[in-house]
């Protein structure tokens, strides 16, 4: 084959550059640390890079989700333990209450006491979580239990509480399709009534307990209600223990799909690197193997370039 | 009878054959980097012999020589490997304008990416998450207004990008168009020259080179075919129609079509960017070169991609207000608080953008985002639990696929697509480099060769130079040297 300048020239000069733009191509994947920067490098690559993409924000959103349901949950149950000891020492005062030596003003104290008791229990039924009332149902806005004293035409106090607030269920995504109730209503909890304390309310079980205490002996039921309010208060807490129980079960049950979800996030961050990243190593060494290869045309195009019969003419 | 001076003639023939051939030779050495340059071969050849006459009748067999000619310079061609170039030219220049601008589309999309559009999406149902979960709070509202404004304007910028893309491929193609019609008047202009050449019997071969160079810069642009008739000149051929016949060339226009997302007139039809002939403006088969392959790109490709994102863009919208639509607000005393669109996408002005009534920057109130799915609940999170449940269903491509399902399939569409137009340019880059090798084997100046033919010529000439000196010594002895006897 005839061999004329401008083909050597020409084929010398197409082959530099392309070795230079693999070599530009190399020591881009290095700088970038990326193997797939448009999705025309690799278009199954991209696609796949943008789809685990979206599914590790969703896990990182899930972990959020799971994050905020617990603390609520948290703060719920920290409420219902509270509760908890209020019936507790509501139960102690109604035992002592059954004494017979007790005397009158003891058991107005007594009285107080449990006066005390209500208080803290409409208290706790209004916690806050987060500038939001947790009972409330759906109207966390509004303080849901309002305490009312009336004293009736025979000037007896008739305390009531009345619930404001709005049974509704607050889900959260805490899977994937998977949602989960975080609260729990004021109405079920506390205006709901118990079925071993004759259908009465939680409010309703202490205020019976003061108004029990404030007649005292002289009525001929007292050791009676005093005793069927020492089974009530006990009922109370056992409903009370039932409700913590049941969050302590989600916290569990978000604490594992949480775990779950940690081990997706470090698996997709795998994938995504596989996916899109650079073999850093395997380029540096192709890199400057390319490298070799280039001085080596360079050396071969100068020798070749600089070779001429015009030098051996004369 | 000879001449006594045929030796002179013979020598002096030589004289000026070898000049010639060194002239030739010389001339491919100063062309040894011309573009384009068909090296030039000297064809010297005996002239016809002179038969010796010795005597009455006798022919003795056998020729005295009467030296030598240059009969003509060769133009080393191969019009076989021309065509060939041409062909290769026709689809290179379709892929590298098709790569092109496919490479132009992936910049506009700009994934994948941590900071792209699929990212803007996941964010904008992950603040739809948040808000079901606060849906009390102000800042979570904000929050998601500014998520979907940023979603938005990303979209925005998608479709607008699409459209300036379409547009500076219609420049791309109007510019190549422009240049298409001066390489061939050019064509027609040498054709014309070439013919006056070569009908007084004179060779135009420094034309044809540069009619050729012409030639293969034309079938990058456009697919052409060209053959050369009887007198010298070249027909161009566009398809099935002429371009250039002779000493005329016909014109190519551009007309640019509708804009993808250009509101259109009542009654009137979406139009694709087309090449006519300015004569009587039928249609030119544009099916290769640069031409071609942006003309398929900006209407086909960037069109289509257009209309996939659109259609991205309007169902995202529909598919947010029809649930929040059936959504409350949590502030009754702001009117209206149901019944609202969240996303008001602009059909004219092909934009998407928050509803004003919610964006505070626009005189809204966030608390007018529907989360709650009845009145007053400012708790109830269920609509916005609902609305970021859209992230997952299958609303695209008859409901087979998630936005962002559709979104990656696009991307992935313009990944294969631009790979692929890469991929064909690159091979017939490597076949155009093939024929292009062809050609410079065959029709290339090789400087060691001419090297050779100048000492070969050179040395021709030294010898018909002592050859002269060699007769002229003869003739010295026969003039000067003879009827001296004696003296």
């Amino acid at each position: 084959m005839r061999v004329s300048t401008s083909y050597l020239l020409n084929n010398l000069s197409r082959d530099i550059s392309q070795q230079l733009a693999r070599m530009q191509r190399l020591s881009e994947d290095i700088s970038t640390g990326k193997r797939v920067r448009k999705p025309s490098d690799d278009p199954i690559a991209a696609s796949r890079g943008m789809a685990i993409r979206a599914l590790r924000a969703g896990v990182a959103q899930h972990k959020t989700n799971i994050d905020d349901a617990k603390d609520w949950l948290g703060a719920t149950e920290r409420a219902l333990m509270k509760a908890q000891e209020v019936f507790q020492n509501a139960a102690d005062a109604a035992l002592r209450a059954g004494n017979s030596t007790l005397s009158g003003d003891e058991r107005q104290a007594l009285a107080q006491d449990v006066n005390g008791l209500i208080a803290e229990l409409v208290d706790l039924a209004n916690t806050e979580y987060d500038g939001r009332y947790i009972f409330a149902g759906l109207k966390t806005l509004t303080k849901p239990f309002v305490l009312t004293e009336n004293t009736d035409a025979s000037g007896v106090t008739v305390t009531t509480v009345t619930y404001e607030g709005l049974d509704g269920s607050k889900q959260v995504e805490v899977e994937p399709g998977t949602t989960m109730q975080v609260n729990a209503n004021g109405g079920e909890v506390f205006m709901q009534g118990i079925s071993e304390a004759g259908n009465r309310n939680l409010f309703q079980i202490l205020v019976d307990l003061r108004d029990h205490l404030l007649a005292g002996d002289a009525s001929s039921t007292y050791y009676d209600d005093i005793a069927s309010d020492v089974s009530a208060t006990q009922a109370a807490q056992d409903r009370i223990m039932n409700l913590v129980t049941g969050v302590g079960a989600k916290v569990r049950r978000l604490d594992r799909a949480s775990a779950k979800l940690s081990e997706d996030e470090a698996e997709l961050e795998a994938l995504l690197s596989k996916t899109e990243d650079a073999d850093v190593f395997k380029a540096i060494s192709d890199l400057q193997l390319q490298e070799t290869v280039y001085k080596a045309a360079l050396g071969a195009a100068a020798g070749i370039m600089q070779t001429s019969l015009v030098d051996y003419l004369r | 009878m000879r001449s006594t001076f045929l030796g002179l003639e013979t020598a002096r023939r030589a004289l000026v054959a070898q000049q010639r051939a060194l002239e030739v030779v010389g001339h491919n050495i100063a062309n040894a980097g011309t573009q384009g340059y068909v090296r030039r071969e000297p064809v010297l050849a005996a002239t016809p012999g002179y038969v010796v006459e010795t005597g009455a009748g006798f022919k003795r067999p056998g020729t005295v020589g009467t030296g030598v000619e240059m009969v003509r310079i060769k133009r080393v061609f191969d019009g076989f490997v021309e065509s060939r170039i041409r062909q290769a030219g026709v689809s290179l220049g379709f892929w590298e304008g098709k790569s092109d601008a496919l490479s132009q589309v992936e910049a506009v999309f700009g994934e994948p990416s941590d900071t792209g559009l699929a990212d803007a999406l996941t964010e904008f149902f992950a603040a739809w998450d948040e808000l079901s979960k606060r849906p009390e709070s102000i800042a979570v509202r904000t929050a998601l207004v500014e998520q979907a404004k940023t979603l938005a304007s990303y979209f925005n910028n998608e479709l607008s990008g699409l459209r300036e893309l379409a547009r500076d491929l219609d420049e791309g193609i109007a510019t190549r168009v422009d240049e298409i019609n001066s390489l061939a008047r050019e064509i027609a202009a040498q054709n014309k020259e070439i013919v006056r050449i070569t009908a007084i019997g004179n060779d135009p071969a420094d034309l044809k080179d540069a009619r050729d160079v012409a030639i293969e810069r034309l079938s990058r642009l456009i697919n052409i075919s060209a053959f050369e008739t009887q007198d010298g000149s070249v027909v161009v051929q566009v398809g099935s129609a002429e371009l250039v016949r002779g000493d005329a060339a016909s014109e190519l226009r551009f007309e640019s079509g509708t804009l993808p997302g250009e509101a259109l007139d009542p009654g009137a039809t979406e139009l694709g960017s087309q090449i006519v002939w300015a004569n009587d403006g039928s249609p030119v088969e544009a099916t290769g070169g640069e031409v071609g392959g942006l003309l398929q790109a900006r209407n086909a490709d960037v069109t289509g991609y257009y209309k996939d994102v659109e259609q991205l863009v309007t169902t995202l919208a529909d598919e947010v207000n029809q649930l929040h639509k059936d959504g409350y607000g949590i502030d009754d005393a702001l009117t209206p608080t149901h019944g609202i669109d969240f996303f008001v996408y602009d059909a004219g002005r092909r934009t998407l953008s928050v509803n004003p009534d919610l964006d505070p920057d626009a005189g809204g109130d966030v608390a007018k985002v529907a989360a709650a799915a009845q009145p007053g609940l400012v708790g109830d999170g269920s609509v916005a639990l609902a609305i970021a449940g859209l992230e997952d269903a299958l609303t695209m491509g008859g409901d087979k696929v998630s936005f962002g399902g559709f979104y990656q399939q696009i991307v992935a569409d313009v990944g294969t697509c631009a790979r692929q137009a890469a991929h064909m340019a690159q091979v017939h880059d490597a076949t155009l480099q093939q024929y292009t090798n062809n050609k410079d084997s065959i029709s290339g100046v090789s400087i060691d060769e001419e090297m050779v033919n100048l000492m070969r010529y050179q040395r021709a000439y030294e010898a018909a130079a002592r050859l002269t000196t060699a007769i002229d010594e003869m003739l010295d002895t026969l003039i000067n040297g003879t009827g001296i006897v004696g003296r």
